[in-house]
């Protein structure tokens, strides 16, 4: 069991950062980072993938419902019922890793994202012993990215 | 060439169809959207697409389901899956039931626009 | 072996193309000089024999003369005597005439043939002789030859001609002949002669092409042998099972010898191939697989997409006779012809041991820090200074990840953050180096490395940011485990009854403190002596207790880079060679408690610092001078402050003495430097009373 590196979180940085810019052609930031063991920055939809093969944990973006709003706005979704709000979680959630699987390669094995509205700020299970917390910012929203992965192999 | 996207996502459908009005390829046009296999189906005996693209994990009727049901009913028809789904074996079982192309999602606007590109080519 | 097309085998062949159109057209060439030959010898043929009947015909002219002579001398008169002399005559004329001017006579078939003029200098005289006698002779014969009767005169006069005339004729026909047939006959020697050499040459123009062409065979033919006997090596040889499948799965004729052992079955030529993958892989890999192939031979889909889906990539596999799981890779490549799928070239590698190896690098990477050094070191350590050192770890990493956690909401700049978390670790590298923990010693200098690598950048990137996180997860989890170890050598020394007495918090200051001095000192190349007083600590609580003793770290660490000199120096300066550190813990009477780091080392002399400052090349001229003494010395309380050349693990990142201020801030009271250039520096801390309720007379280990 090992821990991933910058080079590999950064890759999930880089996904977000891109899938903003894509669809806002406003490309998403990172504001702070560090390690947390218990209380994690969850917002009222988080979007989940679980990683399994040779990694092992799951990986969260959770954004607040304004954020989320605007970015349907900007993608001229004008439903913008909860309905929709998790999908686009839901989306965010699948572009960072899908994206992060081209880096990581076959042997990082992803699941179809888990949507969640509004969650306690503990996470069910945690695979690693500190999780990673990068705090994103697009325009003025924060989200949060919880890396929370370790390679098994 | 007569495009239907079928996806039981709101937010896929309508990305997929604002990047073909983006790309305006002057092939390819949308004839419909669907959201369920069942509604695919329906939709592909009235409109007659040429082209379809394919989400995998659907309510109901899933999408290899789908493949086979519309490669039955045309078989000329190129259907491109698009998912997350990332096993080789679901894969590898669409393309034998029929579809002629696979996309990864998350995908780009290019790589969709190349992948429906590449399939018409052939 | 690439098989050549037709422009490349025109020119592989051209040398002897060439030399067959030469061998040809030489061949011609012969032939044509041989028809040409011929033919001029077939013409000199006749003018020899047309030379040899003038010679003939001069004598019957004669004969048949003198024969109508002696008629006429007995009357008789014979017409037919007549006849001939004209015809004789008249052959000789037009023969003879046709040696000088050509042109064509009556041939000895009685048949018109062609006669060339005479070219030869000798015949042409020969010729031209005979013809100055012969002309009158025609005259004279022609009234004989004409008259119907006897007609003595024109016969007298023509005979006494002849009688007169013959035998030169005859001669010079004779040498006519002669002649030609001389001439003849070396014409027809340099023709040989001619023919000879070139036959030669035509024979060796044919020997080379055959030659060339059999050595150019024999190369071809050795190619294909040594291709051949190259392919079966490689299949031989190869470690990779390589072979071809045929639409129907089957196993072609051609395959790598490795094969069966690689597929742990007996390979033969159109053996099946399914049944044998079956017995190999998982039901759901044997399916996908079989779908795989066919999606192969279809060549519908997309070789790309074909190849990222390929499902026995690094495949788990066991034979029957495999006593443990191994891995294959299997790689599937079309063999298309006009857009079909012929064959399937397929490759296998037994990556077994590729696939272990990376799974023990990364187990083994993950314990990278468990090394054997450490595990000998944490098995002498005393457990409890571990535990506390361990504890002192968790709190200042934690510490750090607060500083991240919040790095944006303070107004604090990057540098501030990098120094605050550089004052944190530097403190846990003193630890380390102190408890002797190399592992976690190097781990904060890689650490203290990049913070000041952060600390001179304005903004930093995502990757920048991420950095600090990663750092102290991979720190955090080398704690663990080290954690995780001392779990395991205390409760064996529990179970075995051996706990180890607890020594008293001098003692341990103390030992670390003297095994500090003789790292450092060692590192440094100094000779240095540490002597000690520091009963007060086991009266103070241990946090306090720790706090000096970081405090002691710092000093003792500049004492010996900075202030003690080496030993040479010290003997010019006409000082002890081995230099002096002491620290003490005093209490005065009123109960103020001084603890005290003195070296008898160079002082500290601000105008050296100045020139240090300088020859650093990190200060200018300007600031260096407008600084006062004080505030030269007060320099080197600012974080990031050295004048060290070089840095490494001892000294140079300028931290040590911003850490002892903040330690004494934390602690409460007042740092006092006294210093005589080349004689000591000592400084004196006085700890303030308002602290002083931190003082334990009865002092436990606090630390869980």
């Amino acid at each position: 069991m090992s821990d991933l590196s910058e080079k590999d979180i950064e890759i999930f940085i880089e996904a977000i950062g891109g899938y903003f810019k894509q669809i806002t052609q406003e490309a998403a930031s990172i504001g702070v980072a560090y390690l947390a063991k218990n209380a994690f920055p969850l917002n009222d939809f988080t979007g989940m993938i679980r990683v399994s093969a040779d990694y092992d944990g799951a990986l969260y973006f959770s954004a607040p419902s304004a954020m989320l709003r605007h970015l349907l706005t900007v993608m001229k979704e004008t439903n913008q019922s909860e309905e929709n709000l998790l999908d686009a979680v839901g989306e965010i959630a699948n572009t960072i890793s899908g994206n992060a699987r081209k880096y990581f390669g076959e042997n990082m094995v992803i699941s179809i994202p888990e949507k969640i509205a509004g969650l306690a700020s503990m996470l069910n299970e945690q695979s690693r012993r500190h999780a990673y917390v990068i705090i994103i910012k697009w325009k003025h929203y924060s989200a949060s990215l919880i890396v929370d992965i370790s390679r098994l192999r | 060439m007569k495009l239907m996207i079928v996806d039981d996502s709101n937010i896929i459908r309508n990305r997929i169809s604002r990047i073909m009005a983006d790309a305006k390829l002057p092939e390819i046009e949308i004839i419909g959207t669907a959201s369920s296999g069942t509604e695919a189906h329906a939709l592909f005996q009235t409109a007659h697409p040429d082209i379809v693209t394919m989400d995998l994990t659907m309510p109901e009727m899933d999408g290899v389901e789908c493949t086979t049901l519309l490669t039955n009913l045309d078989p000329d028809v190129k259907i491109l899956i698009i998912s997350a789904l990332s096993d080789k074996a679901t894969a590898i079982q669409a393309l034998k039931n029929g579809a002629a192309g696979f996309l990864y999602k998350p995908f780009t606007d290019d790589e969709l626009v190349n992948a429906l590109l590449e399939l018409i080519e052939e | 072996m690439a098989r050549t097309g037709t422009p490349s085998a025109l020119n592989k062949y051209s040398g002897i193309i060439f030399a067959v159109t030469l061998f040809l057209v030489f061949n011609l060439a012969v032939l044509a000089l041989n028809f040409y030959t011929s033919s001029t010898l077939n013409n000199d043929a006749v003018s020899i024999n047309l030379a040899g009947r003038q010679r003939m015909l001069s004598q019957r002219t004669t004969k048949v003369l003198l024969s109508i002579q002696v008629d006429a001398a007995q009357g008789q008169y014979n017409d037919k005597n007549t006849a001939e002399l004209k015809k004789v005559a008249s052959l000789f004329d037009t023969t003879l005439n046709g040696f000088k001017t050509g042109g064509t006579v009556v041939g000895g078939d009685e048949k018109p043939v062609g006669l060339e003029k005479v070219n030869d200098a000798i015949a042409v005289q020969s010729v031209d002789e005979a013809l100055r006698i012969w002309q009158p002779y025609k005259k004279l014969l022609e009234p004989v030859i004409n008259s119907k009767v006897i007609d003595e005169t024109s016969l007298d006069a023509a005979t006494f001609y002849a009688r007169e005339n013959n035998l030169k004729l005859l001669k010079l026909m004779n040498d006519l002949t002669s002649q030609l047939e001389k001439n003849t006959k070396a014409k027809a020697g340099n023709l040989q002669l001619i023919q000879t050499i070139a036959l030669v040459l035509s024979l060796l123009l044919f020997a080379n092409i055959v030659f060339n062409a059999l050595r150019k065979l024999r190369a071809a033919d050795g190619e294909i042998e040594k291709a051949q006997r190259e392919t079966t090596e490689i299949l031989n040889t190869v470690k990779e099972g390589l072979f071809l499948l045929d639409p129907q799965l089957a196993v072609g004729s051609q395959f790598s010898s490795s094969i069966s052992k690689i597929l742990q079955h007996d390979i033969s030529a159109n053996i099946p191939f399914m049944p044998i993958l079956e017995g190999l892989v998982s039901p759901e890999i044997y399916s996908s697989a079989k779908d795989y192939l066919d999606l192969l031979f279809g060549n519908k889909v997309k070789e790309n997409l074909m190849r990222s889906l390929n499902p026995l990539t690094q495949v788990k596999v066991q034979a029957k006779s495999d006593v443990a799981p191994r891995y294959l890779s299997f790689q599937f490549n079309r063999v298309v012809e006009e857009k079909r799928v012929l064959h399937l070239l397929v490759t296998v590698q037994d990556v077994t041991e590729q696939v272990t190896q990376a799974e023990e690098l990364m187990a083994l990477k993950g314990q990278s820090s468990i090394n054997l050094g450490l595990l000998s070191k944490l098995l002498q350590a005393d457990v409890f200074q571990l535990r506390q050192f361990l504890n002192n770890v968790h709190t200042g990493l934690e510490a750090v990840n607060v500083i991240l956690a919040n790095a944006d909401k303070r107004s604090a700049n990057h540098e501030d953050l990098a120094n605050q978390c550089f004052r944190i670790i530097h403190a846990i590298k003193g630890e380390a180096s102190v408890i002797g923990l190399d592992a976690i010693e190097t781990h904060a200098h890689q650490f203290e490395e990049h913070l000041v690598l952060l600390r001179k950048k304005s903004s930093w990137d995502a990757q920048e940011i991420l950095s600090l996180p990663v750092m102290l997860s991979a720190m955090l989890e080398q704690i663990s485990r080290i954690e995780t170890i001392v779990n395991l050598i205390q409760s064996h020394h529990e179970s075995a009854n051996t706990v180890q007495q607890q020594p008293s918090v001098s003692t341990r200051v103390g030992n670390n403190l003297l095994r500090l001095t003789e790292q450092v000192s060692k590192n440094q190349n100094k000779n240095v002596q540490l002597k000690l007083n520091l009963a007060l600590l086991d009266e103070m609580d241990t946090k306090t207790a720790n706090q000096l003793q970081q405090i002691g770290i710092q000093l003792v660490r500049n004492g010996i880079c900075h202030g003690i000199e080496p030993t040479a120096m010290r003997l010019t300066k006409g000082k002890s060679a081995q230099g002096e550190i002491s620290i003490s813990a005093q209490a005065s009477p009123e109960g103020v408690i001084d603890f005290i780091v003195r070296d008898d080392g160079q002082g500290i002399v601000p105008s050296r610092i100045r020139a240090a400052m300088l020859t650093s090349g990190r200060y200018s001229n300007e600031t260096v001078d407008q600084l006062s003494d004080k505030d030269i010395v007060n320099k080197l309380f600012e974080p990031g402050f050295s004048t060290a050349n070089n840095t490494d693990k001892d000294a140079g990142r300028g931290v040590g003495m911003d850490l002892v201020q903040s330690l004494v801030n934390e602690i409460g009271g007042e740092l006092k430097i006294d210093t005589k250039p080349d004689v000591f520096t000592q400084f004196t801390f006085r700890i303030a009373k308002h602290a002083s309720p931190s003082i334990n007379l009865n002092a436990t280990e606090a630390f869980a």
